[in-house]
């Protein structure tokens, strides 16, 4: 019979003075590391709005061919994502592991319903045959860089999907730490920096969703 | 006792009011979208162009409130990392701005350069007859059939 782990406190490593130094400094490191990630996506994104001022037939063509509505229920499953992630991190400052879990729970199955929806918007394009350079086999477009829109689309959104996944790990491996360390309103690193990545997903979603879907 | 540490203490009234109102500027942007300002009367800005940086300045807005908020950036004592993530924006409009000046005026003094992009397509248009300079904007998109209506 398997033994029940009964979380215990969380226990400041040697190389830190204290909790406050752990935390500043995990928090420094992840800032720096989203700086890089914004670098990342902040080119992609440059590369995006420079295709719409360069073709906007292009992107206005392309974007009659998206789903609005599947945006926009992403959309919505990001941010109730984002919502319910601030406050597994709002009950481990008040030291309700049951919460905590329900919340991190919750935040996994918002993000797994994007990714769901995801699925379906990218197996009409493969079904529809707007898929990027060579691989284009789509009729019916009037504008000859449409394909342009969709290698950008598949590249964007390809790339935010993987950080989405990447996001998904981080809540269970914040949920696997809500089973042996207890949190309190000292110690609830995990939870605060899954959160600081999972808002960055956020942000690089709400500028793709306008100019993907919106703009053009 | 204790030890209170330097980030902030979250609230439920603080994070429900930023979740509904970033539903509610999600919502605007779709609805500013669907605004047919293109029909008015009006010539001297091209509403086209101004319905698009509504809806880019509503997602700012929303990306202020997300940084703000939920990332903490509100919150910050030492503000070292809003410098750091304000810093990388000012990185990239560096970065937006040289790569627009190349886009916008290449070739400009050696024409034989533009030349180097390659802008051929796969795309195997509906209209023979049309030019890469095709103007589609007077036709209008018929869902049902998937093709444009001249």
């Amino acid at each position: 019979m398997a033994e029940l782990t009964v979380p215990k406190e969380h226990e400041v490593p040697h190389h830190f003075d204290d909790l406050e130094q752990e935390f500043e400094s995990h928090k420094m490191g992840m800032w720096l590391f989203l700086a890089s990630e914004i670098m990342m996506f902040g080119a992609l994104l440059v590369g995006g709005f420079i295709l719409l001022y360069r073709f906007p037939g292009a992107f206005a063509e392309g974007r009659a061919h998206l789903d609005l509505g599947m945006g926009a229920l992403n959309t919505f499953f990001l941010l109730t994502s984002g919502f319910t992630m601030a406050l597994a991190a709002l009950h481990g400052q008040r030291s309700d592991q049951t919460k905590v879990r329900r919340y991190l729970w919750l935040s996994l199955l918002f993000a797994a319903c994007f990714l769901v929806v995801k699925a379906f918007e990218y197996s009409a394009k493969f079904h529809h045959g707007t898929l990027p350079g060579p691989f284009w086999s789509a009729e019916g477009f009037t504008d000859p860089h449409a394909h342009l829109f969709f290698g950008f689309y598949f590249a964007a959104t390809g790339l935010h999907v993987v950080h989405v996944l990447i996001g998904m790990g981080l809540m269970v491996w914040c949920l696997l730490v809500s089973r042996k360390v207890k949190f309190t309103r000292a110690y609830t690193t995990p939870i605060e920096l899954s959160g600081l990545y999972w808002a960055l997903v956020d942000l690089v979603w709400l500028v793709l969703f306008p100019l993907l879907y919106l703009v053009g | 006792m204790e030890k209170q540490l330097p980030g902030h203490t979250y609230n439920f009234k603080v994070l429900l009011r930023v979740y509904i109102s970033l539903l509610v500027l999600a919502a605007g942007m779709i609805v500013v979208s669907m605004l047919p300002l293109e029909r008015l009367p009006i010539e001297w800005i091209d509403l086209h162009v101004l319905k698009g940086l509504i809806i880019m300045g509503l997602s700012v807005i929303m990306i202020a409130i997300t940084a703000g908020f939920l990332m903490g950036l509100k919150y910050e004592k030492s503000h070292l990392n809003t410098l750091v993530f304000s810093g990388n924006f000012a990185f990239l409009a560096l970065f937006a701005i040289f790569v627009w000046a190349d886009v916008t005026f290449r070739g400009l003094l050696d024409p034989s350069f533009e030349k180097q992009i390659n802008w051929e397509s796969p795309v195997e248009k509906v209209n023979d007859s049309a030019s890469d300079e095709y103007d589609d904007s007077e036709d209008e998109y018929d869902a049902e059939e998937g093709e444009y209506e001249e």
